[in-house]
C-alpha cells in the first residue's frame, strides 16, 4: 500500500486533485517505471515464462487502486508492494509444478533490497544507455542477442544457419551480456554525479 | 565462486536453464554476499531489458491492435520507443477494457454446459453486458462444466473446465489454465492462443491446446496448420499440421506426442461428468463396478478389501447396499485420484447408520480423498462425526481446516439421502462455499475449524496424484490405521461440478438423476 503522508510533512509532488491531470500523472507514471517493475519481478522469478502475465496483473492491481497513490515519490515503493504481492500470489499458483524457483526466503530478502532499486533512477535509466551498449557489439553479436530473445527465434536456429555448435554459441552469449552489464554499469557510472 | 562464473550462473537462472542443485547453491551464495545480490540485480535488469527490447513491438501487435498512448510519449527519445510501447500495452488494456466495455464492441454470446460454475469480470470492476455475453478484455474463471463460443469473427471454441482463460480481443485468447479446443475459418486466419509456456498462432486450423497447473502444455492439431512456439527457454518455434501434437518441453524445445483428438470436447455436453457406484454388488476378485460419464469411467479400478465380500451387501434403497458394519471392517479402494485444486464437486449418496453406531474416538470417512494434513484445506471428506458436546452423529463436510457440519442427529437407523456440494467458489471470510442437502432439502450447515484451527493458507486447494496424497476411498480414511466406517452406503454419485435441486431431488427420490442415467 502507498506510504500515508504526514500531515506535518510538506509534499511537493503530491498527485493532482484534478481528475484529467491526476489520470495523465498516473499513466506517465506507470509507463516511466515499467521497465524497472518488470525487472524487479524478473529478479523475483528468474527463468520464469510467466514474468510478463505477473507484470500485468501488477499492472492491473495498481491501476484498480491507482486512487490510492498520494504523491508521485511514493509510486514505485508501492509498485513494488503490488509487485511482490503478485509474486507470491502467481508461486502459490503454480506452486505444484516442477519449475525451480528461489525459496520464499530468497524471495522475501531480494524483495527487502527493494531499497537498492528505488533509491536511484538507474533502473530505468540502464535502459537508455542499453541501446548504446548494443550499438558497440559486433555484427555477429548482435545476431546472436537477437536470436536469444526475440520470440520465434532460438539458438538452435542460430547454430543451425552459422554452423556454429550449440555450446560454443552459449558460451559467447554469456560473455556479450557480461560485457553488456559492464558496459551499462560503465555508463551509468559516468551519468551519474 | 570468481565473477564470471557468479555471472555465468546468474544468466543460466535467468535463462531457466540451471537445475535444482544450481538454483540452491546460488541462492546460498546471494543470501550470503551482499555484493552478489547486486550482481544479481545488475543482470535481472539487463536481461529483462533485453526481452523487452525484442518482445515489444510483437507484443504490442499482438495483444494490442491500437496503441493509444503512443502519441502523447512524442517527449521521449526514439530510441526507446519500444519501452514506451511495452509500457503503454500493459497500461493501456484496462484503458481499452473500459472503452470497448462500454460500447459494447464484439461483444458475443457464450453457452455453458448444465451445471456449470463460470464468472466473468472485467478489470477495474468494469460490469460487462448483461446475460451470456463476452466483450473483449473479459476474464473468464470456468471452474467446472463446460464453455462455448463463436466469435466475432467465426473462430469457435470450446473450454473444459476448471479453465481461466481472457478474451484479449477477437484474435487472441490468452489461455492460463484449462482444456481449449478451437476451429478458426480462413477469414480468421493469425488467430492466435497463448499460454505461459507457448503461443499458438492459426494458419486455416482445427486445433487444441491443454494449458495445465501440473504439467507442461500442449498443441494437438486436428486440422490445418499452426505455428507453435515456445515462450521459456530456448524459444523454439515450429509449423505444426494435421496429427501433430507437441508438449513444451522444460528447455523450452517442442517434444513430439502421440495426437489424441478425442481429448477436446468440440461441443457442449449436455450433462455434468460424473462416476456412478451403484454397489449391487461384486465381482469373483472384489471389483466394484464403476461407470459414468466422466473421461475414463469404465477404467477406474475399484475394490472392495473385506475377509468376506459377499456379507456386506444387503437391500439398499436401490437394488443392493452395501453395508461396511456387518463381519469384520471393510473398505472400498480405487486408483481414481479424486477431483483436484478448487474444482466444483458434488457428492450425492444414500447412508444408514444405526443408533450408537462409531463410538470410536477417531472417526472415519464415508468417502474421502486428497492430503489428510489438517493445517490446510487439501482433502476432500464427506464423514458422520459424533458431536464432541452432546455425542450426536451429524454429517460433515471437511476439506481439512475449514469444515461444515449438517445440524441434524443421523445415527437413527434409517436410510437418508446427502448431497455435498462444493461450488469451487469462496465467501469473503475465506470460508469455502459449500451446501448440504439432506434427503433433497437444503439445510443450513454450521462453520467450525477442525482441531489445529484456521488453515495456514484460506483457499480450497484438494491435492490429487502426488506422494501422501490418497485416491477415492469409500468407508475409509485417506491414511492407513484409521477404524472403518460403521454404517451402509447406496448409489455413489461424484460429479465433476455443481447440480442443480432437479436432479438432487431425483437422486433423493428416485435414486437416480431424472434423465434415467
Amino acid at each position: 500500500m502507498p506510504l500515508q503522508p504526514s500531515p506535518d510533512i510538506e509534499q511537493p509532488d503530491l498527485m493532482p486533485q484534478d481528475p484529467s491531470d491526476r489520470l495523465q500523472t498516473f499513466v506517465r507514471l506507470i509507463t516511466q517505471h515499467q521497465g524497472v517493475i518488470r525487472a524487479f519481478i524478473v529478479s523475483l522469478m528468474p527463468g520464469s515464462p510467466s514474468i510478463a502475465d505477473v507484470l500485468q496483473e501488477t499492472n492491473m492491481v495498481l491501476w484498480k487502486k491507482r486512487d490510492c497513490l498520494r504523491a508521485e515519490s511514493e509510486f514505485v515503493t508501492w509498485a513494488f508492494t503490488v509487485a511482490r504481492y503478485e509474486v507470491m500470489h502467481h508461486r502459490d499458483r503454480v506452486k505444484r509444478d516442477d519449475r525451480v524457483m528461489f525459496s520464499d526466503q530468497m524471495v522475501e530478502l531480494l524483495a527487502d533490497d527493494e531499497d537498492q532499486w528505488n533509491t536511484t533512477e538507474s533502473g530505468d535509466a540502464s535502459l537508455e544507455v542499453l541501446e548504446d551498449c548494443m550499438s558497440k557489439l559486433t555484427g555477429k553479436e548482435r545476431d546472436l542477442i537477437e536470436f536469444r530473445y526475440t520470440p520465434g527465434k532460438s539458438l538452435q536456429q542460430y547454430a543451425e544457419e552459422t554452423g556454429a555448435s550449440a555450446s560454443s554459441l552459449r558460451i559467447s552469449l554469456m560473455r556479450i551480456r557480461r560485457n553488456l552489464k559492464l558496459c551499462v554499469e560503465t555508463h551509468l557510472a559516468l551519468r551519474i554525479p | 565462486m570468481k565473477q564470471v562464473e557468479l555471472e555465468n550462473r546468474i544468466l543460466e537462472l535467468l535463462d531457466g536453464q540451471a537445475s535444482a542443485a544450481q538454483v540452491l547453491e546460488l541462492e546460498e551464495i546471494l543470501k550470503a554476499d551482499p555484493e552478489a545480490r547486486s550482481v544479481y540485480r545488475s543482470l535481472s535488469r539487463l536481461h529483462s531489458a533485453l526481452c523487452v527490447r525484442y518482445e515489444a513491438a510483437a507484443e504490442v501487435q499482438a495483444v494490442l491492435p491500437i496503441a493509444p498512448f503512443q502519441s502523447s510519449q512524442n517527449e521521449k527519445p526514439k530510441r526507446v520507443l519500444p519501452w514506451i510501447l511495452a509500457a503503454a500495452a500493459a497500461v493501456a488494456i484496462a484503458v481499452l477494457v473500459l472503452s470497448k466495455n462500454s460500447g459494447g464492441a464484439n461483444s458475443v454470446p457464450y453457452q455453458l454446459s448444465p451445471g456449470s460454475v463460470c464468472q466473468v469480470t472485467y478489470p477495474d470492476g468494469v460490469k460487462g453486458p448483461e446475460g451470456h455475453f463476452l466483450v473483449d478484455g473479459a476474464y473468464v474463471e470456468l471452474l467446472g462444466g463446460n464453455f462455448e463460443c463463436s466469435l466475432a469473427n467465426g473462430v469457435h471454441l470450446v473450454v473444459e473446465g476448471p479453465a481461466e482463460f481472457t478474451l484479449a480481443n477477437q484474435d487472441l485468447v490468452l489461455l492460463n489454465q484449462g482444456n481449449a479446443w478451437f476451429d478458426v475459418p480462413e477469414v480468421a486466419k493469425g488467430f492466435s492462443v497463448r499460454t505461459h509456456e507457448v503461443d499458438v498462432v492459426d494458419l486455416e486450423s482445427e486445433f487444441g491446446v491443454l494449458a495445465l497447473s501440473d504439467a507442461p502444455d500442449q498443441i494437438h492439431v486436428l486440422r490445418g496448420s499452426v505455428i507453435a512456439t515456445t515462450r521459456i527457454g530456448t524459444r523454439s518455434s515450429e509449423v505444426l499440421t494435421a496429427g501433430q501434437a507437441r508438449v513444451v518441453n522444460h528447455d523450452g524445445s517442442l517434444k513430439t506426442l502421440p495426437p489424441t483428438p478425442g481429448r477436446f470436447q468440440k461441443a457442449l455436453s449436455g450433462k455434468i461428468p460424473y462416476l456412478h457406484f451403484g454397489l449391487d454388488g461384486i465381482g469373483v476378485n472384489g471389483e466394484i463396478q464403476v461407470d459414468g460419464s466422466m473421461p475414463g469411467a469404465s477404467s477406474i479400478k475399484a475394490r472392495l478389501i473385506s475377509e468376506d465380500s459377499a456379507s456386506h451387501f444387503i437391500p439398499g434403497p436401490v437394488g443392493q447396499a452395501i453395508s461396511f458394519s456387518s463381519g469384520s471392517g471393510a473398505w472400498i479402494n480405487t486408483d481414481w485420484p479424486g477431483l483436484s485444486g478448487k474444482a466444483p464437486r458434488s457428492i450425492a449418496f444414500w447412508f444408514k447408520i444405526d443408533p450408537g453406531a462409531q463410538q470410536t474416538d477417531t472417526f472415519p470417512a464415508a468417502i474421502a480423498w486428497g492430503n489428510p494434513d489438517n493445517h490446510f484445506n487439501r482433502k476432500w471428506k464427506i464423514w458422520f462425526p459424533r458431536d464432541p458436546d452432546n455425542g450426536q452423529l451429524r454429517a460433515c463436510i471437511s476439506f481439512g481446516a475449514d469444515r461444515y457440519y449438517d445440524p441434524a442427529r443421523l445415527d437413527d437407523g434409517s436410510w437418508h439421502h446427502l448431497t455435498a456440494i462444493y461450488t469451487g467458489k469462496t465467501h469473503e471470510d475465506g470460508t469455502p462455499d459449500c451446501l448440504l442437502y439432506l434427503d433433497g432439502v437444503l439445510s443450513k450447515p454450521e462453520h467450525r475449524f477442525g482441531p489445529d484451527g484456521p488453515p495456514v493458507m484460506r483457499n480450497v486447494d484438494t491435492q490429487t496424484g502426488g506422494p501422501g496424497n490418497g485416491p477415492l476411498r469409500i468407508g475409509y480414511g485417506i491414511y492407513a490405521g484409521l477404524p472403518t466406517f460403521q454404517g451402509s452406503l447406496d448409489e455413489i454419485y461424484i460429479y465433476q461440478g455443481v447440480i442443480d435441486e432437479k436432479t438432487i431431488r431425483s437422486l433423493s427420490s428416485n435414486g437416480h438423476p431424472s434423465d434415467g442415467k
